[in-house]
């Protein structure tokens, strides 16, 4: 399959976004974040549709937009202690968002072909150009978290420990989601819109539940994106079924699956 | 009680107006408060005891005066405090997915956690974790308990994995001033006298311990000194 240039773009495309969704999405699981990472996705088509409207490139206008989105979710999220209220605030920008997305489509008439493009995703359909972006957004990401990732960790696991020790908590927070605001806009060329997210959470969520150290289960969260994305690329070109049902398929297969280990492992513990 | 050094560390309030949002927890404090040995800071539920705790470690500013440690102001001597949170589930952070992780990772983030950038473990590293681990008593074979998730650990194991938190990034256990809210809270007799006993062993190293309750029967006696915060005012008696 590798014989045409476009299955060999989507399967670049499918190891950078890959690695992004593993190593971001296992940082928004283990912050409970998971509401925050799916209304990203969501909010990177509202900017799509507006770039498609003001008739400039659709990764761009989701990129914008996740980035402001980001902004605000990563600042709310430290304000007050009622977690209630965080997923208020996330539902209110999801839901303003997505009345934007809905005017900017009609005011550009339309285009359901381009709507079913944003929403499901174009892997085979990935250009150089686009590649070229994605490779920089990965570097630019997997630097970010490079450079925070232990202190973003500290924060994670224990915020109130971590402020005592003057670790930037707040600062932490935003930071963390101008970079899934990227990954989220990026994840969505490859699978869409509406099932990018599954990319994110599938894997990390199977990793939190092996019950495995950070390093691990950043290390296996990739390896099962990357075995999820891959998978439904070869899947979808035997079967012609769209690789996102793939993806979403095999993510909550994975998931149960760790499940499954993780209560035998229990009974083999509690065995004499 | 314990006889008060010449070194021990002394807190000083001037003229201190503490609130947490529009609760006032002391006004126009003036006091000095000595922390060698074991300091209970008791107070009714809602008197403001981890508010304090925060205001001593820079967290929570006074509206008014100034909090001093040993003469110089509270946030300069950050690097001295250690400090162990209540156990809410409800706080932000506190995920399910932090309760997934195993205890070791979370000690080894209180240890590493202020670092930033990538870099590999060195040997110093891995002593200080042994360490840590030694002096709270986890032990560290490989079917020890701090391999398990934190979720799965009991109310005493997950007290002692937080000590160990406290305790990490602390260079100095003689000069450091250990900060815990509400330690007992969650802990059966066993588990209760098992803790205190540990902190008694960490006075005895020169460590002065900061510990809030609102359950005073039974503690006053092991305490070098008890403080209480009520009407508005700290009460100091030793």
């Amino acid at each position: 399959m590798f014989a045409f240039e476009f299955m060999r773009h989507a399967a670049l495309g499918c190891v950078l976004v890959s690695l992004l969704a593993g190593l971001v999405g296992w940082f928004l699981l283990l912050r409970g974040q998971a509401f925050a990472a799916h209304s990203l996705t969501h909010v990177g088509f509202s900017g799509a549709a507006g770039a498609v409207w003001l008739g400039c490139s659709p990764l761009m206008g989701m990129g914008a937009f996740s980035l402001i989105a980001g902004l605000v979710l990563g600042y709310e999220r430290q304000q007050g202690r009622n977690p209630l209220n965080r997923d208020g605030v996330t539902g209110l920008v999801l839901s303003a968002s997505l009345g934007l997305g809905m005017l900017f489509l009609h005011l550009s008439n339309g285009a359901s072909s381009m709507v079913t493009t944003l929403l499901f995703g174009d892997v085979l359909g990935l250009s150089w150009a686009s590649l070229q972006v994605l490779i920089g957004v990965t570097l630019l990401c997997c630097a970010a978290l490079a450079v925070f990732g232990r202190p973003l960790l500290f924060a994670s696991l224990n915020p109130e420990m971590a402020l005592a020790r003057g670790v930037p908590v707040r600062g932490l927070s935003v930071a963390l989601m101008l970079v899934s605001a990227l990954a989220c806009a990026v994840c969505s060329e490859i699978a869409g819109a509406l099932l990018s997210f599954s990319l994110m959470v599938g894997p990390a969520a199977t990793a939190l539940r092996l019950g495995l150290s950070p390093l691990w289960g950043m290390v296996s969260s990739v390896v099962m994106a990357l075995a999820l994305s891959l998978g439904g690329l070869a899947l979808s070109w035997q079967t012609d079924v769209p690789v996102p049902f793939w993806i979403g398929a095999g993510a909550l297969a994975l998931y149960l699956a760790a499940g499954g280990v993780m209560r035998f492992v229990g009974l083999r513990v509690r065995a004499p | 009680m314990q006889p008060i050094s010449n070194t021990a560390p002394v807190l000083s309030l001037r003229d201190v107006t503490l609130a947490h949002g529009t609760h006032v927890v002391v006004r126009s404090c003036s006091c000095d408060v000595p922390l060698s040995g074991m300091t209970l800071l008791s107070g009714r539920n809602g008197a403001g005891k981890s508010t304090f705790l925060q205001a001593l470690l820079g967290v929570v500013r006074p509206v008014h005066g100034a909090l001093l440690l040993d003469g110089t102001p509270v946030e300069q001597g950050k690097a001295r405090f250690g400090y162990m949170p209540q156990g809410r589930s409800e706080m932000p952070g506190r995920t399910e997915g932090a309760l997934a992780i195993p205890a070791l990772a979370h000690i080894r983030a209180a240890l590493y956690g202020q670092r930033w950038g990538i870099w590999a473990s060195s040997r110093n590293d891995k002593d200080a974790l042994e360490a840590v681990l030694a002096r709270v008593g986890i032990p560290n074979g490989p079917r020890s308990y701090v391999h398990r998730p934190l979720g799965q650990l009991s109310g005493g194991e997950r007290q002692r994995v937080a000590l160990a938190q406290a305790l990490a990034p602390l260079q100095n256990l003689e000069r450091a001033i250990v900060l815990l809210d509400e330690p007992l809270a969650a802990l059966d007799t066993a588990g209760r006298d098992a803790l205190l006993a540990l902190l008694a062993d960490l006075t005895s190293a020169g460590t002065s311990v900061v510990l809030t309750s609102h359950d005073m029967a039974g503690l006053a006696g092991m305490m070098s000194r008890n403080v209480t915060l009520m009407e508005e005012t700290l009460h100091v008696c030793v």
